[in-house]
């Protein structure tokens, strides 16, 4: 039904600009041993635009986005099975080199996690390892670009080479989607990137993500749904394991079709 | 009523314990610092020791504890850590990492004496390198092993699981997050895992009696090639370290004034295993302090 | 829910350059040696976790071997060995091998030495974790650190020049025997036996500890019914890891025991353990001789005796994890 819907809706929008989808899930079901986390769950991705993930928390919101990545990987008793296409490639093969994956497609976690390093060498790091370049000025120029992608520069560029540590919450929190960005990826996932900062920084993160969107497809985990609505092209809303509703986020807001979307929405349970 | 006064008299012996145990510490302590420490001065730690005659110095000892110690770590730190990393990262959860578990179990409650009787049988029978730092060193090695092991799997099980993430989630990969993030991060915790651990390898006696021996030659200070003879520098020859020297004089020696130069090695011996302590709380703090820029 | 399967608009995909990007490469041969390899790196630190298991087996192997010979070659029978008291192996004519008093005198010390030290050490762990839980923990702590870190020929030395003489003076005998042996033994394995009580009384969840002072207990009565019985298999560890340590100890003891091969009949008598034996002789006697064999024999004795501490280890940790 909600499919119909929105091929209508959509149906004007589409010839206009032609949408393109980056990710397609297929089929996904996620298991933790006996666990069944996530439930059958199909989703595309639309490029260059934010797509977020709501739900109350255990709904598997997260540990889908997780395994866009691969980041479950090392979770012992973790399994995998239906499909998750990035460009027509299938990321669950066995083929597919993690490394090259997560350099294309990044993740930021929902607590700062700088390395205990230098402000340069939380960006220098990952591109070292990827050997994208050696040259001390072009490492340099990279850090510039992407902490001014970060909106970190102006407050930092003085001192790269303090404590990553030393810095606030939310700069923390930038400086992580700034090594992120340092590697070019093409996708950015993020697991409630705001949630634990105070309201100053989510809002410097928000209008950063409305930003970088131009340039990168983003999915974003969140239990905030103004957060969801502020910036969210595309709303998918998880309950229990599965994706109970999924659509552009005013149709979603509005005119939601399932009742647990309509209830969660206007607050009724979290 | 009674109750109470049971409480009363049972605190009390508590109390007295602890007392014992400070007073203990302090009688060492001061018993072996100050009976020993007017026996030491620069005479007696720049002269050879003497076989038979009065006035002799430890030197070649003093020389020959701090040169093991560097020996053995430079075997036990590599061999310790990756044991460690091993254990904390890579190590699966199956019987092959439950063995290893029971070997570093095993290797740290054997008695030191055990280790040097291994050493002896193999490094100086078997392979005929004789009484020597080499075989000193490797039996050292495998007595300091184990704790080197632990110390470097708990610092790095204390390092925030989110940073290992973090890095993984870049796709960097196992190796270079190893290298370059979880061991910097738990560095200060290994520092100050071996410093107190290179403590106890300086005190070792036991196992040094049948592996390093209870002799060494006249050490040529001048003479630093290290495949001569008397070189300071040689691995192929014998060396009585500092705490060997104490147990000799005391038990194989026949010199007149044992006393004054055993206690004047343990005031010593104890002092120098006092400042690693030091050394090892001091660095550690310091550079965790450092790294997180506070 | 399965909303997009079908009907979807089909995506161009540019297959080529993505696919050749994400697909594993075939390890190379240079790659090995590439300073950042991680293969290289996984064979490092499993370099590193084989050593510790070679280390282990073949101290064990090589022990064991030599330490059967004087049994297997030397016609040395193993009961008279352990049960025996005739140990004269350096007799020219009738060497005989009886090494009871040696294997006597080990857990003779090591016994004495727990009993001297598991009230004190326990004593004092009950000290920092329940009388002074603010500040004694921390004071006493480094108490520890420093009598872990003296070395044990120090503590040697102490017996031999201040303890074996008071004995001496204040009693008819000459000083050396199983009391010095047991006064130094018993220090040593204070801090072990103190540490590991103390980490285990602070296990112990404040609110069992709680419940029993609500219902009006005094301190000693809360100590005694509820944290003693709930920590003991840990306090029980603590005792045999210090157990461990008494029975391998060598150096010390053998300053202060006297080194007499007969069965000691008071603490002041003179005695001998497994360990004092060895370090005696091992240095003098010809390798391959039938007293060089009987001592690595002793040698095995320890061994075995240690791998004992560690299964009651073993077993007493099942039972706390059960429990």
């Amino acid at each position: 039904m909600v499919f119909v819907l929105e091929q209508q809706e959509g149906k004007e929008l589409r010839e206009l600009e032609p949408k393109e989808h980056i990710l397609n899930i297929k089929q996904l079901d996620i298991y933790y041993g006996n666990d069944h986390a996530v439930k059958d769950i199909s989703l595309d991705i639309e490029k260059n635009a934010i797509t977020a993930l709501i739900g109350p928390s255990g709904c598997g919101k997260s540990t889908f986005l997780r395994a866009i990545n691969r980041m479950n990987d090392r979770i012992p008793g973790a399994r995998c099975e239906g499909s998750i296409l990035y460009d027509g490639v299938s990321l669950l093969d066995k083929e597919i080199d993690i490394s090259a994956l997560r350099k294309e497609i990044g993740m930021v976690f929902q607590k700062p996690n700088p390395f205990p390093k230098s402000i340069k060498d939380n960006i220098t790091h990952a591109l070292k390892f990827h050997g994208i370049t050696k040259n001390k000025k072009r490492l340099k120029e990279r850090v510039k670009e992407s902490l001014q992608q970060a909106a970190l520069w102006d407050e930092v560029s003085d001192r790269l080479d303090a404590s990553a540590l030393s810095l606030s919450g939310g700069q923390q929190q930038r400086l992580c989607l700034a090594r992120t960005l340092a590697l070019r990826p093409k996708v950015i996932l993020l697991d409630e990137p705001t949630s634990a900062l105070d309201p100053i920084s989510t809002g410097k993160i928000e209008s950063l993500l409305m930003k970088l969107k131009k340039e990168y497809t983003i999915v974003v985990v969140t239990h905030n749904m103004q957060q969801a609505a502020r910036i969210a092209d595309h709303i998918a809303f998880f309950y229990q394991g599965e994706l109970v509703e999924q659509g552009k986020t005013e149709q979603m807001f509005n005119h939601p079709t399932e009742k647990r979307t309509a209830s969660y929405i206007s607050g009724q349970f979290s | 009523m009674r109750i109470q006064t049971v409480n009363r008299i049972a605190t009390s012996i508590i109390i007295l314990c602890a007392g014992i145990m400070v007073t203990i510490m302090l009688t060492i302590l001061g018993y072996v610092l100050f009976k020993g420490i007017r026996f030491v001065d620069w005479h007696f730690i720049t002269t050879v020791a003497s076989t038979f005659n009065v006035g002799g110095g430890i030197k070649d000892q003093l020389w020959n504890s701090f040169y093991l110690l560097v020996i053995t770590m430079v075997f036990t730190i590599p061999l310790g850590v990756a044991g460690g990393v091993y254990l904390a990262e890579y190590a699966p959860d199956n019987r092959i990492t439950a063995f290893i578990r029971s070997c570093v179990e095993i290797l740290a409650s054997l008695p030191s004496i055990v280790v040097g009787l291994f050493g002896m049988l193999v490094f100086v029978n078997t392979f005929h390198w004789g009484y020597s730092i080499l075989s000193g060193a490797i039996a050292l090695t495998i007595f300091n092993l184990p704790v080197i092991v632990r110390v470097t799997e708990d610092a790095l099980r204390a390092v925030p699981q989110e940073i290992k993430e973090a890095s993984m989630g870049l796709g960097v990969g196992q190796w270079y997050t190893m290298k370059k993030v979880l061991l910097p991060a738990a560095f200060p915790g290994i520092l100050t895992g071996i410093i107190l651990s290179a403590g106890r390898v300086f005190g070792e006696s036991a196992a040094l009696l049948f592996t390093a021996g209870l002799t060494s030659p006249d050490l040529d200070f001048t003479h630093w090639s290290p495949f001569s003879e008397n070189s300071p520098l040689n691995i192929f020859r014998s060396a009585e370290t500092l705490s060997v020297h104490i147990w000799a004089v005391n038990s194989v020696g026949i010199i007149k004034d044992k006393v004054a130069v055993a206690s004047g090695s343990a005031a010593l011996l104890v002092i120098i295993i006092l400042l690693f302590n030091l050394a090892a709380r001091g660095l550690g703090a310091l550079i965790q302090k450092r790294m997180t820029g506070k | 829910m399965t909303l997009n399967k079908e009907g979807m608009t089909p995506l161009p995909i540019e297959q080529s350059s993505t696919r050749e990007r994400l697909i594993k490469k075939s390890p190379s041969v240079k790659g090995f040696f590439k300073r950042e390899s991680e293969l290289r790196g996984k064979w490092l630190i499993y370099c590193g976790a084989l050593i510790i298991i070679i280390a282990t087996v073949s101290l064990t192997l090589f022990l064991v071997w030599q330490g059967l010979r004087v049994f297997l070659f030397d016609g040395v029978n193993p009961i008279h060995f352990l049960f025996r008291s005739d140990w004269n192996p350096g007799d020219a004519k009738h060497p005989t091998y009886g090494a009871f008093p040696i294997i006597f005198g080990s857990f003779a010390v090591t016994a004495l030495a727990a009993i001297v030290a598991t009230p004190i050490s326990i004593g004092t762990a009950l000290f920092m974790t329940e009388i002074a839980k603010k500040w004694g923990d921390k004071a006493l702590r480094p108490v520890i650190e420093i009598l872990v870190g003296i070395p044990s020929v120090v503590y040697g030395l102490i017996g031999l020049t201040l303890i074996v003489p008071f004995i001496a003076n204040h009693s008819d005998s000459i000083g050396y025997g199983l009391l010095p042996g047991m006064i130094v033994v018993g220090m040593m394995i204070l801090p072990t036996i103190t540490s590991i009580a103390a980490d285990a009384l602070h296990s112990i969840p404040n609110e069992l500890k709680n419940a029993s002072y609500a219902l009006g207990a005094t301190r000693w009565q809360t100590i005694a019914k509820v944290i003693l019985p709930a920590a003991l298999p840990s306090l029980l560890t603590a005792v045999v890891l210090g157990m461990a340590r008494a029975f391998g100890e060598a150096l010390a003891v053998q300053m202060v025991i006297g080194n007499v091969t007969t069965i000691p009949h008071s603490l002041l008598e003179p005695a001998s353990t497994l360990t004092t034996i060895i370090t005696l002789h091992m240095g003098n006697t010809t390798t391959g001789s039938p007293f060089n064999h009987a001592l690595w024999a002793l040698g095995l004795v320890l061994l075995t005796m240690s791998y004992i501490f560690i299964l009651i280890i073993r077993y007493l940790s099942r039972r706390r994890t059960l429990s």
